[in-house]
């Protein structure tokens, strides 16, 4: 990927996703807040992983939201494996 | 041993002297009485030690060999089946998740006959895992350890288990890292640490040892732990999915029994002049019963060899054996019953009333280890990728083969490669175009094979409709996840058939796909002719096994 995407790039994305998965504005998603508070099952860490996976085009455990719990958290650990993609392939 | 052996050391079931005789498990039942002698008489007979992976020193190298060796026991009694394989449930989470010494020290407990229990479950939470309140705290002192507080309750085995393996709260704020596994030894345990809840009445499995323990503070030394702190939750659901798989082998001993039952009744019972037999509704109901059993199997054979060679996907084809084969071997269970009458209810004739004992036992299989709800649950979470995966034909198609030849050995089972999140979707059903195509049947099993493929379009389709739900599932999902779970079962029976010539006449193939379809699409008129013919076929074929 050429541009790869920044941590507030992503933080911004999962915003984005948590809100649609939970049928709500993207301003009512704090990304500091763990994501079970919202009330998100604890299944939702597959479908949000897959979903990762399609953006980013990385391989991910399944159980990454279950370690990373919150889009802060997440965000890190993402922009992280995109760039040791990043560098690995350069 | 294999269930060939397994079955002609214990005897003659009907001969009341047997140790494991039909008898016995009926005079047990009506004492609600735990089947001990007869669970040593299959410790003697080294039983225990196929609960045991090979590489740990035990004799499991092939889960379809344990399950052929539970439909065994199954096939006589349920019970003792549900009471002895415990000790797999109990200690699985050490061959999945424990180092290879934890490992090894299990396993030479389990060999030598100490039943093992696994302690999931709790009062008022049920399947809802991540309520439990058992916790287990950080000892105090140098040499670490936990002290579990908390009672686990409707445990099978709990009183008589020497082991269990028992989830446990290890960070109050609880959520998916908040659990661990620790494996608890009850003979190490101080008196007073612990203590065992009554046995809890039941409908089926009444001799089983469904009770509970309350740990009171119990110590547990820092060894207990299996895997990793706050990986208890990941353990216990990737062991699951080899229990899940195994449970199967319950249903289908069951399945034999029933269908031995009527086989006899209708043989032998005289009516309006002639044998029932003759009569052809009750030919039609054993034929398709007969494809039931057969789709069973072919999924469970299906199931079972991917364990070993798609491992990666046993999220799905786990919970699509778990959620299928019980609840389909409830409705032959059910059938065999009304060609039985009135004997269907009778508690001391035929075997001395197996069959109303058969067919209270089996109630509970589809009820423990994740009912049809949990597991449909899975496959809903499962859509976008299955959905991804069959729109592109997308199959690990080495795994695929080896999974299906079953002339191919099986590699050793690799629990590191089980995953909660199956990418690839299920390649038996994303293969299912490329199998047709190639499907070397005649015109009728062409035409159905046709038909099933137009059919897992349509499902899939409606998959793809159902936006993905991170919260409440909507109750028409879990109507598509049993479709799906009809086009998985066709796919089975269709890569098996494939891939092995001369497996089983081209009639098996064709009632199984009759049977899938009259309920993936049961608007459709269908002919049953075809449970006929196959009545008659298995009865050529060495009489009806």
């Amino acid at each position: 990927m050429s541009n790869a995407p920044s941590t507030e790039d992503l933080r911004i994305w999962l915003i984005q996703r948590v809100a649609s998965y939970l049928e709500k504005d993207p301003s009512d998603i704090s990304p500091s807040v763990s994501l079970t508070q919202y009330g998100l099952d604890s299944v939702y860490a597959f479908v949000m992983c897959g979903d990762i996976e399609d953006h980013l085009d990385l391989r991910l455990e399944p159980t990454v939201a279950w370690d990373y719990r919150t889009i802060d958290a997440l965000a890190d650990h993402l922009t992280t494996l995109v760039d040791r993609r990043a560098g690995g392939a350069g | 041993m294999d269930a060939l052996d397994l079955d002609r050391e214990l005897g003659d079931p009907a001969d009341p002297a047997a140790v494991f005789s039909y008898a016995r498990c009926a005079e047990l039942d009506r004492a609600e009485e735990f089947p001990a002698d007869i669970c040593r008489e299959l410790d003697r007979l080294g039983l225990p030690a196929h609960y045991v992976p090979a590489e740990a020193g035990g004799a499991l190298r092939s889960y379809p060999e344990l399950i052929e060796l539970i439909r065994t026991v199954s096939r006589r009694d349920l019970t003792v089946a549900v009471a002895h394989a415990k000790t797999f449930l109990g200690s699985v989470c050490v061959w999945v998740g424990g180092d290879r010494a934890q490992a090894e020290r299990l396993a030479a407990k389990v060999v030598s006959g100490v039943p093992a229990s696994w302690g999931l479950t709790e009062r008022g939470h049920g399947s809802d895992l991540l309520a439990g309140e058992v916790g287990a705290t950080p000892a105090a002192g140098p040499r670490g350890g936990y002290v579990l507080t908390g009672e686990k309750w409707l445990i099978n085995n709990a009183t008589r288990g020497g082991l269990l393996s028992v989830l446990a709260r290890t960070d109050p704020q609880g959520g998916p890292r908040g659990f661990s596994v620790l494996l608890v030894d009850k003979g190490e345990l101080p008196e007073g640490s612990y203590r065992l809840l009554p046995k809890v009445p039941t409908h089926g499995i009444r001799g089983a040892d469904i009770s509970g323990i309350a740990f009171l503070g119990a110590p547990l030394p820092a060894g207990a732990l299996v895997g990793r702190p706050g990986g208890g939750l990941e353990l216990v659901l990737k062991s699951l999915q080899l229990t899940r798989t195994v449970c199967a082998g319950l249903s289908l001993g069951a399945a034999d029994q029933a269908l031995r039952q009527a086989e006899e009744f209708t043989a032998r019972r005289v009516l309006y002049g002639g044998p029932l037999v003759r009569m052809p509704h009750v030919r039609r109901t054993l034929g398709e019963s007969y494809a039931a059993r057969f789709v069973a199997e072919a999924v469970t054979l299906a199931a079972a060899r991917a364990v070993h060679a798609l491992p990666e996907e046993m999220s799905v084809v786990s919970a699509v054996t778990k959620a299928f084969v019980p609840a389909r071997i409830d409705e032959l269970i059910f059938a065999c019953g009304e060609l039985l009458g009135t004997r269907a209810f009778l508690t001391e004739v035929h075997d001395h009333g197996i069959f109303q004992k058969l067919s209270r036992d089996h109630r509970v299989v589809s009820i423990f280890d994740g009912n049809a709800a949990v597991n449909e649950n899975v496959i809903v979470d499962h859509f976008p990728a299955l959905v991804r995966g069959y729109r592109e034909g997308a199959a690990d198609r080495d795994g695929l083969g080896r999974a299906l030849d079953l002339s191919r050995p099986l590699d050793a089972p690799d629990p590191a490669r089980l995953t909660l999140r199956s990418r690839l979707g299920c390649g038996l059903v994303q293969d299912l175009r490329a199998a047709v195509a190639r499907l070397p049947a005649g015109p009728a099993v062409t035409a159905l094979a046709a038909e099933l493929l137009e059919a897992c379009d349509e499902v899939h389709d409606e998959m793809s409709r159902l936006a993905p739900s991170v919260r409440d599932v909507p109750a028409r999902a879990f109507a598509l996840a049993q479709r799906y779970e009809l086009c998985f079962a066709g796919a089975a029976a269709v890569g098996l058939w494939a891939a092995n010539p001369g497996w089983r006449d081209e009639i098996w193939l064709e009632s199984g796909l009759s049977y899938v379809l009259a309920r993936l699409r049961p608007g459709t008129r269908r002919r049953g002719e075809v449970f006929d013919r196959l009545y008659e076929a298995a009865g050529r074929d060495g009489g009806h096994e």
